[in-house]
């Protein structure tokens, strides 16, 4: 009777103890799973993640980039603008080197009557330059007419030109105009050598 | 076997089906415990919360590397604006000639 109530027991106890291992088996069977299962998600989420940042870093610095280059072309042109104002500047105030003045005179006026077809020319300036024409317009038909190989002749229009200097030169039945004016210069050396302008100014600069 | 024997094998065997019952009813448990810490982990990975701080850092070092490029240009322009100072003079002569007439 001992003996059967004894491997009774003892079946029991093997039993209760296969149950409780076998539910400790899962248990981690079902911990192993969920953490490679939430490895997998993390794993999935970073790729995402890092390809979401990697793109919006890409787009960012791409946009800080061009702001910069916006910028320092926006200084360049501020710079350049600056150096027209003051070459500007500095040219209206040549008044005072009457010498400077009249060889300039000159150039321009050669310059202009040499751009145009025909043989009499009348120059528009302004008052300082209407006197200085006037003083030396013989000298001023004899260049030109040497350079053009015929026999030129200058004469001062009435009316009173607004201009910090220079000329405009234009034929007498008016169809040809030639305006060689400072402001006009100034204007074809912006547009034309803007570029060495440039090239002067920053001379030195790695770009 | 007498009838008290078998009476009190009846009373045993009452009594191992008790402590049985309770095994099991502990395997439920772990099992359960198991089931809820498995979906516990998985929740914590799916919520976007738990990648905050990475976003954040990755957000950060992103900013940083946008303030180097904006100090550059701060730099570049600075050395420009040198650079324009020294060749200042020269560059407005050389305009001037122009528009006197070489």
């Amino acid at each position: 009777m001992e003996d059967l109530k004894s491997h009774l027991r003892l079946l029991q106890e093997t039993e209760i103890h296969e149950t409780i291992e076998d539910a400790e088996r899962q248990y981690s069977k079902i911990i192993e799973e969920a953490k490679a299962k939430a490895e997998e998600i993390k794993s999935q989420k970073m790729k995402e993640i890092l390809q979401k940042t990697q793109e919006k870093e890409t787009l960012t610095l791409s946009l800080a980039k061009i702001e910069q280059r916006k910028r320092i072309a926006r200084e360049r042109a501020k710079l350049l603008e600056d150096i027209f104002l003051e070459s500007m500047k500095r040219l209206g105030r040549l008044d005072s080197d009457e010498q400077r003045h009249l060889t300039s005179l000159e150039k321009l006026v050669v310059e202009a009557t040499a751009r145009l077809d025909g043989t009499e020319f009348e120059i528009l300036t302004n008052e300082g330059n209407k006197k200085r024409i006037k003083e030396n317009v013989k000298k001023l038909e004899k260049k030109v007419s040497g350079l053009k190989k015929t026999p030129v002749r200058l004469s001062i229009a009435d009316e009173m030109l607004n201009t910090s200097g220079g000329v405009i030169v234009r034929t007498m039945d008016g169809k040809q105009i030639f305006n060689n004016t400072w402001e006009a210069r100034l204007g074809k050396v912006k547009q034309e050598m803007a570029g060495q302008i440039l090239e002067l100014l920053f001379k030195g600069a790695e770009d | 076997m007498s009838i008290e024997e078998i009476r009190d094998l009846i009373k045993q065997e009452k009594k191992l089906e008790g402590e049985h019952s309770d095994a099991e009813k502990k395997a439920v448990e772990i099992i359960n415990r198991a089931k809820e810490k498995a979906a516990q982990m998985i929740e914590e990975v799916s919520d976007e919360g738990y990648y905050e701080d990475i976003l954040k850092q990755k957000s950060n070092e992103v900013e940083e590397k946008k303030k180097l490029i904006d100090k550059e240009a701060d730099e570049k322009i600075k050395l420009l604006d040198q650079i324009a100072a020294q060749n200042r003079e020269k560059t407005v002569l050389f305009i001037i000639e122009l528009v006197l007439g070489k």
